[in-house]
């Protein structure tokens, strides 16, 4: 109650609540001097109307000046809070990259696996993933204006956390996870094979968006999922359900900076698996025209995948 | 021709800065048609100057009493800037030479500074912890607006482009210079042993220690006298009276003749010669800090064509110059008596020493001198063309439009310079982004475009401009690699001419717009010949570089397989990736894809021991001529490229070159230098490396790349495109 109390205190304090009940006195008053003067007195009938009138114009205008007042006082308060949110992303940032200092100081003192060993995936008890698109930020650099002739025109602001970045991605020892975290919606016998260089996150119906976890790099789907386990039938009217789970888990994947990988088997294609092979960055095919421009892609899964398919004569 | 030197050092005292401004007058006389000096005091009676005087093409210029001159009378690095630009508006010079970091930055604000002014700054801030911001700054500003910068050492010039990338790829060395060999005087074979020191009296020269030098040879049983020429006494910050105690000893040890010690006080550098060259030793022995300049000793150079056998400390220059094995290396630290014992240990290695010291000294005399710089007039000449510019004629108005001139900084830096092209910018802020109103203006007033980039600048233009004017426009290949979308907008009949850097590109436009294709013609890639040839460092020939790692495509991880494969060869091969980290490049690091083949590139280096301990990475920066002195292969992996710089830079700094096959490299790069995998890669380099005559092929190499890119036979081909009819 006293909170109360001195939020109308305060409210009474106010220079705008005291005038508007002047105002509103003073419009009182003034009709209730005009009828009392009509008891006494002729007053023409046209003056009673016309005061109020008068009056009423006033108590406009005076409603509009403090709507235009607040917002503008809105729009201020608006502005500051973006500029806000703008200081605290980049303290956000800073934080990040203190962080990832600090990783890299781990790294350089040594408190890793010890004999500089790369751990098998099921050993990696670090925090942090080295392959997680989050691991190394891009640099923002500033934009030169005018133009920039030859060598010059290479000339920027370099990142100043380059040594950083790059100790920690090259460093032997740390704290790190050392093995890329990848999720998947594939056969138990791509997941075995996938399982012997990744950490495989297995997705699984219902609970796919919510487990995908941040740090992955990459999601593979599989064909072949689609014809035994959780996600039997998923690509067939049949299995609606579970295939409508599945273009969400993309779009989160890729807000993630995860690569998507579709894992296409020699099966027919029915609609559902060229929907979802469209929205992927890459297709592997067991056969080499199926593949989508993958034939230059130099990442050490997309090549586990190609051999598994081709090894399983899908 | 007409040449203007300002050096901000006095023409009446003898010291090494007046001796050079003597020096690079007579080197300049024998090459321009005109050298006038603004001296910064005037120059009444005898100085070290009066000898180049007397010449009949050299004017001493006293400062202008008119202007703000300094409390002494003498030039203000302001008050010169000022009198030389009135001087160059009466005389139209073709290079104003300025030596002095304070002088070299008035001038830099000249109007005629970009086109003319040559900056000589010696004080560079060194050692490094000298270094500071506003150091730096001035140096960026003094180097971007000089037409070009002058260093004494090739080490000077790495630092120097280190420190101010600006003066990368415009410095010109201009080693010391020293008089021709005399003719020896008589030695005092069998009798007293002679030695010499010429220069000012300083600490750090030891001139006190050495003083005793006689009488420690005495000691040992050797006769000996010491020569001493010099009269400049140089105060010492750290020890306020050195100068008067020096000054004192050598009266007294001058007085006494049993120390042996001769002061000759100052003598005209010709006397100084003479005495110089009638001793057996000459003393260049000093404390470390001086060890460490980057600037050559002229005093060994003087000692060594006078074939008096310098003792000087032992550095890596002077090892590089006179050889490791040279008995006559003093050190800091040394005492008299060492010294003495040094000379006494090798005195019978004094013939071969003196001859190795004159060899190397030859090299730096006057006469070497004007040889150099008569190929830098030649050079000058072409760029002025002033034969070219006739009266009332006026220049070719070329607009260069484009969003990204990276790749045409040759070509343009050689159109601004020459007084034939009146060359101006329509600036793209991006690919398709432009102002229409100035493209508009600038394509009204001009006699040509050149759209660096086949994009959206050339449909504009070839659209929009007027159609008297030539359009020609460069193709690199990302505009038909990638099929795109606006070529097919271009008005090709509006094109004068496509430029392409390769006879595959050019095949590929052909084969896209079929007879519809303007005229085209093949015009390489160019490159500065003259300023990547420069020596390599020790240990260059087993460390291979990559200049450029991004994108994907140019495919980084082949080069840590010809490391790998170069394992099994030798242990001592490294790997030098030189550029922006991929995270620098936001489009790049923003790819899924391709953020995912770095990281796996750099968790390859991470999980091996031999990769780890052999690969590094380097910045970008601008000084790659520098750079590429410590690299012995240059490496060229990429999937595609269009020309591909980097290795024909490389070419021609005499480092080898291996280029994977792709479309275009055979025909650019030749059978020799394309290879098919990492494999075929490796066992080239082991080749190269175990070559006997390492030398003889850097020479190869180098006469390739001039043959092929040089700058100067690649911008008359430019030249001659706008300016044929």
């Amino acid at each position: 109650m006293s909170g109360f109390r001195r939020q109308v205190a305060s409210r009474f304090k106010s220079k705008v609540f005291l005038c508007t009940i002047f105002l509103l006195f003073a419009f009182l008053c003034v009709c209730f001097g005009l009828a009392v003067l009509e008891i006494f007195v002729d007053i023409p009938f046209w003056v009673l109307p016309t005061v109020v009138s008068l009056q009423f114009v006033v108590l406009t205008l005076y409603i509009e000046f403090r709507v235009v007042r607040s917002v503008q006082i809105v729009g201020k308060k608006l502005i500051a809070s973006r500029r806000l949110l703008v200081e605290l992303d980049s303290i956000a940032n800073s934080l990040a990259s203190m962080q990832s200092a600090a990783h890299s100081d781990v790294a350089s003192s040594g408190t890793g696996s010890g004999d500089g060993r790369a751990p098998s995936p099921a050993e990696s008890h670090g925090t942090v993933n080295r392959f997680s698109p989050s691991f190394v930020e891009a640099w923002h650099a500033p934009a030169v204006s005018g133009p920039q002739i030859g060598r010059g025109a290479a000339l920027r602001l370099d990142d100043p956390q380059t040594d950083q970045k790059l100790r920690s991605l090259i460093a032997a020892k740390g704290d790190y996870v050392d093995h890329p975290m990848i999720a998947t919606i594939a056969s138990a016998a791509l997941n075995a094979e996938l399982r012997r260089e990744n950490i495989v996150v297995e997705l699984t119906p219902g609970l796919a968006e919510v487990s995908l976890p941040e740090d992955i790099c990459a999601l593979v789907i599989e064909s072949g999922a689609f014809s035994c386990g959780p996600w039997k039938n998923a690509n067939c009217a049949l299995g609606f359900s579970r295939f409508r789970q599945i273009p969400p888990i993309q779009r989160r994947a890729k807000e993630l900076g995860a690569v998507t990988i579709y894992a296409e088997g020699k099966a027919p294609r029915s609609h559902f698996d060229l929907s979802l092979s469209k929205g992927v960055d890459l297709v592997i095919g067991s056969d080499v025209e199926s593949s989508m421009g993958t034939s230059n892609v130099n990442i050490g899964l997309v090549k586990d995948i190609e051999s598994f398919l081709n090894s399983q004569g899908q | 021709m007409k040449a203007l030197i300002f050096g901000d050092v006095s023409p009446l005292i003898i010291d090494g800065s007046s001796i050079w401004l003597a020096s690079i007058t007579e080197v300049l006389a024998n090459v321009f048609d005109e050298v006038n000096v603004l001296t910064k005091y005037g120059v009444t009676g005898d100085s070290v100057l009066s000898v180049v005087a007397t010449l009949s093409n050299v004017h001493l210029i006293d400062p202008d009493s008119s202007l703000e001159l300094s409390s002494d009378g003498g030039h203000t690095p302001q008050s010169a800037a000022k009198q030389a630009s009135q001087l160059d508006d009466r005389r139209n010079y073709a290079m104003v030479l300025v030596r002095g970091f304070d002088a070299c930055f008035a001038f830099h604000k000249n109007s005629f500074a970009r086109r003319k002014l040559w900056s000589y700054v010696t004080d560079l801030p060194f050692p490094p912890e000298r270094l500071s911001a506003n150091n730096i700054n001035r140096l960026q500003n003094i180097a971007l607006n000089s037409r070009r910068m002058l260093s004494q050492t090739d080490s000077s010039r790495s630092y120097l482009e280190a420190i101010a990338p600006n003066s990368a790829g415009k410095t010109l060395l201009i080693p010391p210079m020293i008089p021709d060999p005399p003719s020896r005087a008589a030695s005092s074979e069998g009798k007293v042993l002679r030695l010499v020191y010429s220069g000012k009296f300083a600490k750090d020269w030891k001139t006190l220690e050495m003083l005793e030098l006689p009488a420690e040879l005495n000691r040992i049983g050797i006769r000996s006298e010491l020569h001493v020429v010099g009269s400049k006494f140089q105060r010492d910050r750290d020890t306020p009276s050195w100068h008067v105690r020096m000054k004192e000893s050598l009266e007294s040890a001058c007085a006494d003749p049993e120390s042996a010690v001769i002061w000759h006080g100052g003598q005209s550098r010709q006397v100084s010669n003479d005495i110089i060259s009638s001793c057996d030793y000459g003393i260049g022995w000093r404390t470390g800090d001086l060890d460490s300049s980057l600037e050559l000793s002229t005093k060994a150079l003087e000692y060594g064509i006078n074939r008096t056998i310098p003792i000087v400390n032992r550095t890596s220059d002077h090892e590089a110059a006179l050889g490791s094995d040279y008995p006559f290396f003093s050190g800091p630290r040394m005492t008299a008596r060492d010294i003495a014992l040094l000379i006494e240990r090798n005195n019978s290695l004094a013939p071969s020493c003196a001859s190795t010291a004159f060899d190397f000294a030859s090299m730096f005399t006057i006469s070497r001198a004007v040889d150099r710089w008569r190929g830098i007039r030649s050079t000058l000449e072409n760029e002025l063309h002033p034969a070219a510019i006739r009266v009332g004629h006026q220049p070719f108005r070329l607009v260069v439009s484009s969003h990204d001139l990276k790749f045409a900084g040759e070509v343009i830096d050689a159109l601004q310079f020459d007084q034939r092209f009146d060359v101006k910018f329509d600036h793209w802020r991006t690919l398709h982004d432009h102002d229409k109103t100035v493209s508009d203006e600038l394509a009204r007033n001009a006699d040509g475009i050149f759209c660096e980039f086949a994009g959206p600048n050339l449909v504009y233009h070839s659209k929009n401009s007027p159609s008297h004017l030539k359009l020609v426009s460069r193709l690199h290949g990302f505009e038909l690699r990638n099929s795109a979308p606006w070529l097919d907008h271009i008005d090709l009949d509006s094109v004068d001419r496509l430029v392409f850097v390769s006879q595959f590109y050019q095949d590929l436009c052909l084969q896209r717009f079929g007879t519809r294709t303007p005229e085209t013609i093949v015009i390489p890639n160019m490159v500065d010949c003259s300023d990547l040839a420069r020596p390599k460092a020790p240990g260059a020939g087993y460390t291979l570089g990559v200049i450029g790692y991004v994108p994907f495509l140019k495919r980084p991880d082949r080069a840590l397989d010809v490391l790998e494969e170069l394992a099994s060869v030798s242990p001592e091969y490294s790997l030098v990736f030189k550029g922006r980290p991929p995270w620098e490049y936001e489009y790049v690091w923003r790819n899924s894809v391709q953020r995912q083949e770095y990281l796996e590139f750099f968790d390859r280096i991470r999980k091996s021991d031999y990769l780890r301990d052999r690969v590094s990475f380097e910045p970008f920066s601008t000084d790659i001529a520098s750079w590429l002195r410590g690299v012995g292969t240059v490496l060229s992996p990429s999937d595609h490229e269009s020309f591909h710089l980097a290795p024909a830079e490389g070419l021609a700094s005499g480092a080898n070159a291996v280029v994977w096959a792709r479309e275009g490299a055979q025909e650019i790069f030749g059978d020799e230098k394309v290879v098919q995998d990492a494999v075929e890669a490796a066992r080239r380099i082991d080749l190269y490396s175990r070559a006997e005559s390492v030398e003889r092929m850097r020479e190869l190499n180098s006469r390739f790349a001039e043959q092929n890119w040089d700058k100067k036979m690649i911008v008359e081909d430019w030249i001659s495109l706008f300016l044929s009819t």
